[in-house]
């Protein structure tokens, strides 16, 4: 009788678990993380290729070279590459119009030593170009894509040896690189910025400094450029290695950072005149050392870091990944990833809307560094890819045809054998990031029109809100499932 | 009530909400000057003074020269008000090499004046120091361009980046230190 009863027991309790279970199981609330890949590198720097692939590198010091790596992230199989005209660690990334990575400075072989060259990443070949050098060096200088296909360049180190009588070491004069020459902006000239500047093209063509110091400010890059003042920031905390994205065109959000780390975020409308930084909601976990990385359907990932006090308390890392809604400010805990992913990881959207988690440490690098040594710590030659909730919401649209490259405000079609669940379209462009921020990624939801089993939309018509480049073209479902992104390039 | 007034209440206010998020208690640790001075870290150099707390080491080439910069500007822009309203600290995070006499010569080629006291000492003391403003042990090759301005009287404590224009910390320790408030809201750029 007992035993009768205790079943009886076990069976609501299994009914009750059965009915409040969502459809998808628990994969499509937390998502899932894949199975630890090991990698013939560790990580610090990525992009992600219009060709799908990454290209990637660590660190050596005492160098002017580096083996960098690209291939398919999803199975490791990694084409050794080296750069030989610089060693790219601590550089700033991004894409130019036709998908060639430019990246600017380095570490002219010891921290603190910014190189001065430019070296360019052809996916096409799989080899790396020297293009103009910049006026001085740059060790954590940041770049942002122009509205016109150029590329601007803010702040870094230089190297002693070229520091100025009186100098404080940065480099203060921004450059915009143009069809291969570089010009400075002798109006912006600015030694006082931050290493590694959050820089956000903005609508108005400007560039938005986001962060980390709690002034945010802004740079026009016409003529001799010029910068002006912003709002200062709820939080008044400098946010270092936290994280910044556009998760829509003009909105941006901020997240994480400081030491103690923060658990708050805050959001800032670049398309409001007057507007001021706004708190949404913050994440369960504080988190440094962390990376915010912009999904298929405009919500924002938040993974790895840690939450203790120092620079990269390994002891206290952050396994669970975050996701915030735009629509409500609210993040909600996913799962948990295997391994840490704190100083010096990366995370990348990639074309199958899944994430790319990797890298992160304090690997040993080769030939010490005059002074004294800088102790190695655990680092993690590895990657996992993280599945999100919106992978398990139902079946994937699929596109079957999508024009390889639109004009701004074209109107074009996707073939998808899908068009009547199709209900939101996305422009993501691809990720190029290091050290907590990445300098390439944005996204642009588009309104998608369906008939006649075709799903129609206008490209971007401000080159402001996606500058020329290629992008991942996303469609998603009703229930929000994104297909695998096929790249277009949006261009004049 | 006027908008710079508003303005600067805004800016008490954030730096109040730093100086919560960052307080922690300051070791009262042996350590030494760079004359050779035995010194109480938090009696002789903290204690009931204003004072800018940043870390270095001698040998540093990365990022150390940069907030060298910042101090050398702002000793000079606090002129006599140095070591008696404002006082500035630098601790070296390599105190095995970082001896009372390589502290000064660093010290003499940057200028250094009586009111900024460089600070080395036994490891474990200098750790103990170290953690509590930045939650590290002392060590080189920590990239955060950070620097912290303290009131002991009130309590205060801001966790500021240490690459600024001197005046913007002019006007931090100003109001700070109540005397010589301005009303308007710190800029960067």
């Amino acid at each position: 009788m007992r035993i009768s009863r205790f079943v009886v027991l076990l069976l609501m309790c299994a009914a009750v678990l059965s009915a409040q279970a969502p459809p998808g199981g628990e994969k499509s609330v937390a998502g899932e993380w894949s199975a630890v890949h090991k990698w013939p590198f560790v990580a610090i720097h990525a992009a992600l290729l219009p060709n799908g692939h990454i290209v990637g590198w660590a660190r050596k010091d005492g160098v002017t070279e580096i083996e960098t790596y690209t291939g398919d992230p999803k199975t490791g199989v990694f084409t050794k590459v080296l750069n030989p005209y610089v060693q790219v660690f601590c550089a700033g990334q991004t894409f130019l119009p036709d998908g060639t990575l430019l990246v600017a400075g380095g570490h002219d072989k010891f921290d603190g030593w910014g190189a001065i060259q430019t070296t360019l990443f052809d996916y096409r070949t799989n080899k790396w170009t020297k293009s103009a050098n910049m006026n001085a060096g740059r060790w954590y200088p940041t770049t942002s894509p122009l509205s016109n296909g150029d590329v601007v360049v803010v702040s870094g180190l230089m190297p002693p040896h070229d520091r100025p009588e009186g100098s404080n070491g940065v480099n203060g004069l921004p450059q915009v690189w143009s069809k291969g020459t570089w010009r400075d902006l002798t109006g912006a000239y600015n030694p006082f910025i931050e290493l590694y500047p959050w820089l956000l093209l903005a609508p108005d063509g400007t560039v938005f400094m986001a962060g980390p110091a709690p002034n945010s400010s802004s740079l026009n890059t016409a003529g001799q450029g010029a910068w002006t003042n912003g709002k200062t920031t709820k939080s008044g905390r400098v946010r270092d290695y936290g994280s910044a994205v556009m998760y829509e065109p003009g909105k941006v959000l901020i997240v994480g950072g400081s030491d103690p780390p923060l658990k708050s975020a805050e959001t800032f409308d670049l398309n409001k005149s007057g507007a001021e930084w706004e708190l949404t909601g913050s994440m369960t976990f504080a988190r440094r050392q962390m990376n915010a990385t912009i999904l298929a359907d405009g919500t924002v990932l938040a993974t790895g870091g840690t939450s203790g006090r120092g620079f990269n308390n390994t002891n206290t890392p952050v396994h669970e990944a975050e996701l915030w809604d735009p629509a409500t400010g609210k993040w909600t805990t996913l799962a948990k990833a295997a391994v840490p992913r704190l100083y010096h990881s990366i995370a990348l959207l990639l074309p199958d809307a899944t994430v790319l988690n990797a890298g992160g440490g304090l690997p040993p690098w080769g030939v010490p560094p005059p002074g004294p040594n800088y102790e190695a710590g655990p680092f993690y030659a590895d990657a996992q890819i993280f599945s999100p909730p919106y992978l398990f919401r139902g079946a994937r649209p699929t596109i079957t045809s999508a024009p390889a490259s639109v004009k701004y405000g074209e109107t074009f079609n996707i073939v998808t054998p899908d068009a009547a669940n199709i209900a939101k379209v996305s422009f993501v462009r691809p990720g190029a990031v290091t050290h907590a921020f990445d300098e390439s990624q944005r996204f642009i939801p588009v309104v998608p029109t369906v008939s006649d089993g075709k799903v129609t939309v206008t490209a971007p018509d401000r080159d402001t809100i996606a500058p020329p480049g290629p992008y991942m073209l996303f469609i998603l479902s009703r229930a929000g499932v994104p297909s695998v992104a096929k790249f277009v390039t949006i261009g004049r | 009530m006027t908008r710079m007034r508003c303005l600067a209440i805004a800016a008490m206010l954030t730096a109040a909400i730093a100086a919560v998020a960052g307080a922690n208690d300051i070791p009262d640790v042996k350590v030494v000057d760079q004359t050779g001075l035995p010194l109480h870290f938090y009696r002789d150099l903290v204690a009931n003074k204003v004072v800018v707390v940043a870390f270095f080491f001698t040998r540093c080439q990365d990022v150390c020269p940069t907030m060298a910069y910042t101090l050398v500007h702002l000793q000079t822009a606090l002129g006599d008000r140095l070591g008696h309203d404002v006082s500035l600290v630098s601790v070296s995070l390599d105190p095995k090499h970082d001896t009372p006499e390589a502290l000064a010569a660093w010290g003499k080629s940057h200028g250094v004046r009586p009111g900024w006291t460089l600070v080395t000492g036994k490891p474990e003391a200098i750790n103990r120091v170290t953690r509590a403003f930045t939650g590290d042990n002392a060590r080189p090759g920590l990239h955060s361009i950070i620097i912290f301005l303290v009131n002991d009287r009130t309590g205060e404590w801001v966790r500021d980046t240490g690459n600024a224009p001197t005046e913007h910390y002019v006007e931090l320790l100003d109001r700070m230190s109540g005397g010589r408030g301005h009303e308007i809201e710190p800029q960067r750029h």
